[in-house]
């Protein structure tokens, strides 16, 4: 059952993502065409990435009004997974590069790993401490 | 963590030395880059093992808020150079920059919550 904070989290969170598709293609659109360099392509940079932030705000924001406490740990708990698997495919890829690795990692990599451990803790808790039927 | 640490500048030190001399490839590169990310995946395993441990919630709550003020520097610089490189970037972003960036809002974290939890000098219990 989604809490109330829960609720308020996933629809302002939706409105922002969608936002940051639009802002994406935009910017990637732009840049095609444009091929900012210097300042222009940080201020590029930005655009996509201030969605992404405002994210991370709204999940701060969720955590901090959340009252269940159980619900709280669940999301801590499966965010800390996703920052563990994101962090650590980060590393792998640091050293690669370190040690002159001429390759390039896909992009997304560390967000989708990041996604993945989520979801992934997400369904294990789901299924290790499973509701009872109403 | 105290026993990974160690490890880990170990394993970094005599990788390093073993690239510089051998300049492995393909397979052998991959290798070289997994053994010092092992021991520091060794230390992140050692901090989940420490969450499960803790008995104390408000200590272990406290570590999960740092935590994930730390991940979240993380993946915001992460998040930015990735925009910055798939719009044409050339440049190059210090070695384990991320890595630094966790551990600083970590720290800034621990010692903003220090500061907003430390218990009123001259307070008269009631």
């Amino acid at each position: 059952m989604k809490t109330a904070a829960k609720k308020t989290y996933m629809r302002r969170s939706m409105t922002v993502l969608a936002g940051y598709f639009l802002t994406f293609s935009g910017t990637f659109w732009f840049v095609q065409h444009a091929h900012p360099t210097g300042l222009e392509l940080y201020a590029c940079a930005v655009l996509p990435f201030f969605p992404l932030f405002v994210v991370f705000a709204l999940t701060a924001a969720y955590l901090k009004a959340e009252r269940d406490e159980f619900s709280r740990e669940l999301v801590m708990r499966c965010l800390l997974w996703g920052a563990g698997a994101s962090l650590s495919v980060n590393l792998f890829v640091g050293f690669l590069r370190i040690f002159n690795w001429p390759g390039q990692a896909p992009p997304f990599l560390e967000l989708f790993a990041f996604c993945g451990a989520v979801l992934l803790a997400k369904l294990t808790y789901k299924l290790s401490n499973p509701l009872p039927a109403e | 963590m105290g026993v990974y640490l160690p490890v880990y500048f170990a394993t970094v030190f005599a990788t390093s030395l073993y690239v510089q001399h051998h300049h492995p490839r393909g397979t052998a590169l991959y290798v070289c880059a997994a053994l010092p990310w092992l021991a520091l995946c060794g230390g992140i395993a050692s901090i989940a093992v420490y969450l499960y441990e803790e008995r104390d919630g408000y200590s272990r709550d406290l570590a999960m808020r740092c935590l994930l003020w730390g991940a979240t520097g993380a993946m915001a610089t992460n998040s930015f150079l990735m925009y910055l490189r798939m719009f044409g970037w050339r440049g190059q972003a210090p070695a384990l920059l991320e890595i630094c960036v966790f551990a600083a809002a970590m720290l800034v974290a621990r010692i903003a919550y220090s500061v907003s939890n430390r218990p009123e000098c001259g307070r008269k219990e009631n």
